[in-house]
């Protein structure tokens, strides 16, 4: 399928189209990076950016269309490098030991590995991204700009001829995420080629040559990268931004002053009737602030209080950000999933009421449309979108005041984010008051009617959705 | 199309069920038929078939049976109160000492101290539900591992039965009253049957139908998404260990009961064929789920396939081999079905 060009571009993806179960994610797609390009790949989410991604990392398998690599350095056949938002690396592990993980260990004599040759090569890598640094740094004494670096050299001595940056700057400060971009210049202008995938504007304008933007899997825009406004105004258009009337109610959760290891001291309230969208990048802690929020953390000083909506009782329910080692109950099936969390509230003397047990459950596969609408089936049988709809439910049952979603939205498809849209949107209309958590601003912007910017376990600002733009957020807060 | 694949999903390997609101990335295993549970119990009714063929039908009567069963009513005991701790992801080495201080107590209070029996089964239960705290506490707040923790607490409890015994049998001033109730038939079965049936009965209720028992499950399947939830972990683990001890603690009674005496070395060996059937049960009944009617079920198929062993004229050293290899195998087969269905590995 991945064929190689012996003249430019760098990268050629023809008529690209994936569909997941019915539903077409990614319609034709072309996308044509030259030589010497930095070239973004822009959408909001669900347009088809990360399927795309997907297929040429080899994640998924397309359903049509081709992918053409040219020529790397020196005539070989190029290939594809990846940098994830994650990066790949291991904390515990020195830069050096870093910079050689996955790679082929090359032994010097039977058994025995090349220690000296791996520090001149991975001195070699980090000169090749200016990081002037000790190669026996533990991984951890670093910043998150100098991490992705370390994580960029790594791929330039895979001898990459394309490097596809998934969001890897989404977590940067604006100075990082210039820094890691130059960088990448140094490796284009050699006659290599990037691919940048990202949601901040001004970066895109700043320093990439040519812009591909897509929406609901398709092409909607390629060619050199128009300035800011006109690309503002392509991608709000593209984003149906159908958010429900909201009616605010009374306070329901109210931190002041709260603190925590490694959080606050966080003051905020949240409304009866409204969202509270909170984002910053994973190392600002930001989830710790839901779980303090949700009663999940011991509080070192100060309060957080919630209180009793009608049909209320006082209780602030967390979907966590990692559905399988903090949400899913595993070997247990839907049923025992979703009421796990009501059982106590609908029991008699300490039994379980089946009937009621089997009806709540019944209520939510339906209302949440989960997949296969069995509520005997084995959780871990189901996709992560369905799984995400399941702890939602269980949320619910719970009959929480407000609600606490850490990364709602991640990783699902667009139906499924449509549905969690309108659960978000039901049971603000019911009164409760919600807070999502996200590294990713679209998705807070999706259904936030405040937006608070997370640094370091602390919310710096708070700002009403209509008056900020998300470039606003990103690029002078961040 | 993904509901008629989904009805399917008991009687053949079918496609994966797709549909519209599946997205990408997600993982998705189907439950198949099984013929590795039935496999086991295959083997054991086999094996049953053998001996019967070899021995006549002596072992295969009903005396045999309910004899067999009477014998091993307090295996059962012991099973199923390691397995509460199992369903709640922890794991009880203490459980056989105190199924041989219990006995010793039981005895020794009413022959040597000369308190009424009901006292004493009273001061018992409690012991066993102490011990069982002193586990849950050093696991939750200590922050021991339960292995560790118990497999010491074990140790203690064995060293305060030889102190309060001094190593010697009690076979004599055991109320006649409790050796009636290990003795008698009611409706031509003993009653230490009808014991195993009470708690058959009532471990089933509790285990399925109690917000606790519900509660357990919760906590082993993943306690850090149950804290999220709303359970309780820590309380519901502590309480798990509490009624681990004290069925350990009847189980030291009801052995008692039907033997007559009190033997301080009994209990450490009941650990392995208690484990054997807590596993095997888990594999034969349920996806690698620890229930426990599938450990009381496995209990017997246990005995009556060791009984087989006597009956065959083995050497009574073969037993614990046997059991060995049931536990080993059972874990193998346990890890292997929740792997399949998608869970996560024994937690032991």
């Amino acid at each position: 399928m991945t064929t190689v060009l012996h003249d430019e571009p760098a990268l050629r993806v023809s008529g690209l189209t994936k569909q997941f179960g019915g539903v077409t994610v990614l319609s034709a797609a072309d996308l044509r990076v030259e030589r010497g390009q930095i070239h973004a790949l822009l959408g909001a989410n669900g347009a088809g950016k990360s399927t795309l991604v997907k297929i040429l990392s080899g994640v998924h398998p397309s359903d049509g269309g081709t992918i053409e690599l040219g020529l790397g350095e020196a005539g070989k056949p190029g290939h594809l490098s990846f940098v994830h938002q994650d990066l790949g690396l291991v904390d515990d592990l020195t830069v050096r030991e870093n910079l050689n993980l996955g790679t082929t260990v090359r032994p010097r004599r039977i058994g025995m590995l090349d220690h000296r040759g791996e520090r001149i090569r991975a001195a070699e890598s980090l000169a090749r991204v200016d990081l002037g640094i000790d190669p026996e740094t533990p991984l951890s004494e670093l910043g998150l700009g100098a991490k992705t670096l370390v994580a960029v050299a790594r791929v330039l001595a895979d001898d990459a001829s394309v490097i596809v940056l998934d969001e890897a700057t989404a977590a940067l400060t604006r100075r990082e995420s210039s820094w890691l971009l130059s960088e990448i210049r140094k490796f284009t202008d050699a006659g290599g080629a990037a691919v940048l995938v990202t949601h901040r504007l001004q970066e895109v304008t700043e320093h990439c040559d040519a812009v591909t933007m897509l929406r609901d899997g398709q092409v909607l825009f390629t060619g050199a990268t128009p300035p800011l406004h006109e690309l503002h105004e392509m991608l709000s258009a593209g984003v149906p931004h159908a958010k429900a009337a909201r009616k605010v109610g009374p306070v329901l959760a109210r931190a002041t002053g709260a603190t925590a290891l490694g959080v606050g001291p966080v003051d905020v309230e949240v409304r009866g009737g409204e969202v509270l969208g909170l984002v910053g990048p994973l190392s600002s802690n930001l989830y710790a602030i839901g779980h303090l929020l949700a009663g999940h953390l011991a509080l070192t000083g100060g309060t957080v209080a919630i209180s009793t909506s009608e049909g209320g009782h006082g209780v602030a329910a967390i979907v966590p950000e990692d559905r399988r080692a903090q949400g899913l109950l595993h070997g247990l099936d839907v049923r025992a999933n979703l009421s796990v969390s009501s059982l106590g509230l609908r029991a008699r003397l300490g039994f379980v009421r089946g009937a009621q047990e089997a009806a709540d459950a019944d209520e939510q596969v339906r209302l949440l449309n989960v997949q296969p609408a069995k509520a005997d089936y084995p959780i871990l049988g189901l996709s992560g979108g369905n799984q995400q709809k399941v702890l939602m439910g269980r949320a619910k049952l719970r009959d929480p005041d407000v609600y606490v979603l850490c990364e709602p939205t991640r990783g699902v498809d667009i139906g499924t984010r449509r549905a969690l849209y309108k659960f978000i949107d039901d049971v603000c209309a019911a009164g409760a008051g919600v807070v999502v958590l996200s590294i990713d601003l679209d998705d807070v912007m999706a259904v936030s009617d405040r937006v608070g910017v997370v640094q370091d376990g602390r919310i710096i600002s708070v700002t009403d959705i209509d008056s900020v733009s998300p470039d606003d957020i990103l690029e002078h807060v961040l | 199309m993904s509901e008629q694949l989904v009805k399917d999903d008991q009687s053949a390997p079918a496609a994966t069920p797709t549909s519209a609101a599946d997205g990408p990335g997600g993982s998705r295993k189907k439950p198949r038929f099984r013929i590795e549970g039935y496999a086991t119990i295959l083997f054991f009714v086999a094996f049953f078939v053998i001996v019967t063929i070899i021995e006549g039908s002596g072992y295969a009567s009903w005396d045999n049976l309910t004899l067999v069963m009477s014998q091993n009513a307090h295996v059962a005991f012991v099973a199923a109160a390691v397995t509460i701790t199992l369903i709640a992801g922890q794991f009880d080495l203490s459980a056989g000492p105190l199924l041989g201080l219990s006995a010793i107590l039981t005895g020794g209070l009413t022959s040597i101290q000369g308190l009424p029996l009901s006292l004493t089964i009273l001061i018992v239960l409690v012991v066993g539900a102490v011990v069982g705290l002193v586990n849950g506490l050093l696991v939750t707040r200590a922050n021991l591992n339960a292995f560790i923790a118990t497999l010491a607490v074990g140790g203690a409890v064995g060293g305060v039965t030889t102190l309060y015994s001094n190593g010697v049998v009690i076979y004599s001033g055991i109320p006649q009253q409790l050796l009636d109730a290990g003795t008698y038939e009611l409706a031509g079965i003993s009653l230490p049957i009808w014991y195993v049936g009470i708690l058959l009965v009532v471990a089933y209720a509790v285990a399925r139908h109690t917000v606790l028992g519900r509660h357990w499950y919760a906590s082993g399947a993943n306690p850090d998404a149950a804290r999220l939830a709303g359970v309780k972990v820590d309380r519901m683990i502590v309480l798990a260990f509490m009624a681990t001890g004290l069925l350990a603690s009847l189980a030291g009674v009801v052995i008692l009961a039907r033997m007559g005496s009190a033997d301080p070395t009994l209990g450490p060996d009941l650990l392995l064929p208690a484990f054997a059937a807590a596993f095997l049960g888990s594999s034969i009944l349920s996806d690698g789920k620890f229930t426990l009617v599938g450990t009381i079920v496995a209990t017997f198929l246990i005995a009556f396939a060791a009984a087989g062993l006597d009956a065959l004229g083995l050497s009574p050293g073969v037993k614990p081999i046997f059991n060995g290899a049931v536990l080993v195998g059972a874990v193998a087969l346990t890890a292997w079905l929740r792997k399949r269905s998608g869970g996560v590995g024994v937690r032991a």
